[in-house]
């Protein structure tokens, strides 16, 4: 089992998981919107398709950080 | 739960089967887990189909015992190592320890989900289409 912490730009929140989950189930499964935003694995920016991969084959075995920036336009005069 | 090392290969088998724990996810998934003070799950036991794991935050069993239906996981020793049995306790003790303590409550709670869902079944009339 892997410790993840999944973090928004405006929350945080610890989970544990199986780590054979891909990483888009468990930001599903934390009701974490991905449609618009940039999303780092231990501080690296994922690649296309890399989303739909577990934990495991990401190389994670104990920890990690999952972070989803969400991307927003600035105000427009 | 037990452990057995043949050669380099430590066997780590659960008391529970892939019946219980599929059971107990579905109806009652914190009889899996260990949580702390503030209620967050910081240990948890599950079955998967993919990769092994223990780590001390959990354990996924990925392989199941055919005679007993009970669930278990291969750990390979580094080659050389001279007390297997102490390589295990020290690598793995804390994952263990919180593993024998989930078991002791889980099939208990495996049996109360079972005796409710078998009340629920029995107090519902099936009326046949005529």
């Amino acid at each position: 089992m892997i410790r993840v912490t999944i973090g928004t730009n405006t929350d945080r929140t610890n989970v544990v998981l199986d780590p054979n989950t891909t990483l888009k189930k468990a930001l599903e499964d934390a009701n974490v919107d991905i449609g618009v935003s940039s999303i780092t694995l231990d501080g690296a920016t994922l690649k296309p398709g890399d989303i739909n991969k577990t934990f495991a084959e990401m190389g994670v075995t104990e920890n990690c950080f999952l972070i989803v920036c969400a991307k927003v336009e600035n105000a427009v005069a | 739960m037990k452990t057995k090392i043949m050669g380099n290969i430590a066997i780590i088998s659960s008391s529970l089967t892939q019946t219980e724990i599929k059971g107990l996810e579905r109806h009652n998934p914190d009889a899996l887990c260990l949580k702390d003070e503030k209620g967050s799950t910081k240990y948890r036991i599950t079955s998967t189909s993919g990769a092994a794991s223990i780590t001390r935050n959990g354990v996924s069993f990925n392989e199941i015992d055919e005679t007993t239906g009970q669930v278990y996981i291969t750990v390979a020793l580094p080659v050389g190592t001279e007390n297997k049995a102490v390589y295990i306790a020290e690598n793995f003790g804390k994952a263990l320890t919180d593993l024998r303590t989930v078991e002791a409550a889980a099939s208990e709670a495996f049996a109360e989900v079972t005796a409710n869902i078998e009340a629920v079944a029995d107090a519902i009339d099936v009326i046949e289409a005529v």
